[in-house]
């Protein structure tokens, strides 16, 4: 079974898109949390600090400021998976 | 003689002027792209946070939240935006006579401006209207930060009632050749609710208002970016245009100058000529 899902990045400067996402984590106000295929839907409020998106290749991380995450899944598997980053800041970490 | 030399100076310095207007106006064609290419890369991120707001706004009442709710107004803020330089045709005057009628209906004293840029602060400042505050020196190396220390700046004061309502007045970006003076309500917020909520089934965290409350300045702040992006690519193109009919008219006085300069100089080698044959005639008799 396909386990990822897409993922943007976006910022008022810059967009960055993943297309075969397995795991990110990301600063969340109550703490980091985890996302994953069929995550339930959810919007949460992101506070500063490191997003890291795994990919089927690599793991690529990101310094942002506050945002709001906008997960959108559908149990059917019809539509994929959408994760939708909105953040006044995003910078791609050196590896 | 002195006719001549004055006319070839006068030339020089046209042409020189010349030169100049058409390096400005490369240069801003080269602005405008620029100012473009970023307006178009903060679309996705604008268009999402509406998206997001409309999404949840219907599910809480608004009251709720200051800058949605819609109080009487008494006081009115405007945001001027204008640019630091000039030579850019009508672009900063347009703005500024547009601001001046506004403020002469609702009356003076009842109007606190936010002024962007040199030009608009100066004007207003010496005229001794309620200049709240003013932003200049900037535009070289916008960055996002600018739009939101501008839109924090009057989301305080409208928090704080000292305004009860913001509206904007800047130009927009329509083509290379024209702009187009806009006058916007920013605050409060206005959403079109139409969208049916009804399969939304999820969770928040850490709750919708708190969301709510979080997005709306963010949706304030990118759209006061995209207008100050709108202001600056119509300044560039403002000044591409006038400085394109700067080098057509320098050119034409060139013109005119260059047949001036040569009748005068004709006219010295026919009188030098008609001295000579002078000269000579009466040395025959």
């Amino acid at each position: 079974m396909n386990k990822s899902f897409k993922l943007e990045i976006v910022t008022p400067i810059k967009t960055f898109s993943f297309d075969n996402v397995t795991y990110a984590k990301c600063p969340g106000v109550n703490g980091y949390f985890g996302i994953m295929k069929n995550h339930t839907n959810s919007i949460i409020n992101l506070t500063d600090g490191i997003i890291s998106v795994k990919t089927d290749k690599d793991e690529i991380k990101f310094s942002c400021s506050y945002g709001i995450a906008d997960i959108n899944s559908d149990s059917s598997d019809d539509i994929e998976d959408k994760v939708l980053l909105l953040v006044e800041n995003a910078e791609e970490l050196e590896k | 003689m002195a006719n001549l030399k004055n006319l070839s100076e006068r030339i020089k310095s046209v042409t020189s002027i010349q030169q100049v207007t058409k390096a400005m106006k490369m240069v801003a064609a080269a602005k405008v792209k620029k100012a473009q290419d970023k307006m178009e890369i903060s679309r996705p991120y604008s268009k999402n946070t509406q998206e997001l707001i409309c999404r949840i706004l219907p599910q809480i009442s608004s009251t709720d939240i200051s800058l949605v709710e819609k109080r009487d107004v008494k006081n009115i803020g405007i945001i001027v935006i204008s640019s630091d330089r000039g030579f850019a045709g009508s672009f900063n005057s347009s703005v500024i006579r547009k601001v001046e009628k506004e403020i002469e209906k609702i009356g003076k004293d009842k109007v606190y401006l936010f002024c962007i840029g040199k030009k608009s602060s100066e004007y207003f400042s010496k005229r001794d209207f309620n200049v709240k505050e003013t932003f200049f020196d900037f535009w070289k190396d916008m960055n996002y930060e600018t739009a939101s220390e501008i839109s924090n700046s009057f989301i305080r004061a409208f928090e704080q009632n000292d305004i009860d309502e913001v509206h904007v007045v800047y130009n927009r970006f329509k083509t290379l050749a024209s702009q187009e003076l806009m006058m916007e309500k920013v605050l409060p917020v206005d959403f079109t609710t139409d969208y049916n909520a009804k399969d939304y089934n999820y969770d928040y965290e850490p709750g919708q208002k708190e969301i709510v409350s979080t997005l709306i300045p963010k949706h304030v702040t990118v759209q006061m970016w995209q207008q100050l992006l709108e202001s600056y690519s119509s300044e560039e193109a403002a000044r591409m245009i006038a400085m394109d009919n700067a080098t057509e008219n320098a050119k034409e006085i060139i013109k005119e100058l260059k047949l001036e300069f040569n009748k005068a100089r004709q006219a010295a080698i026919t009188t030098e000529m008609l001295e000579i044959v002078g000269g000579a005639e009466a040395l025959v008799d």
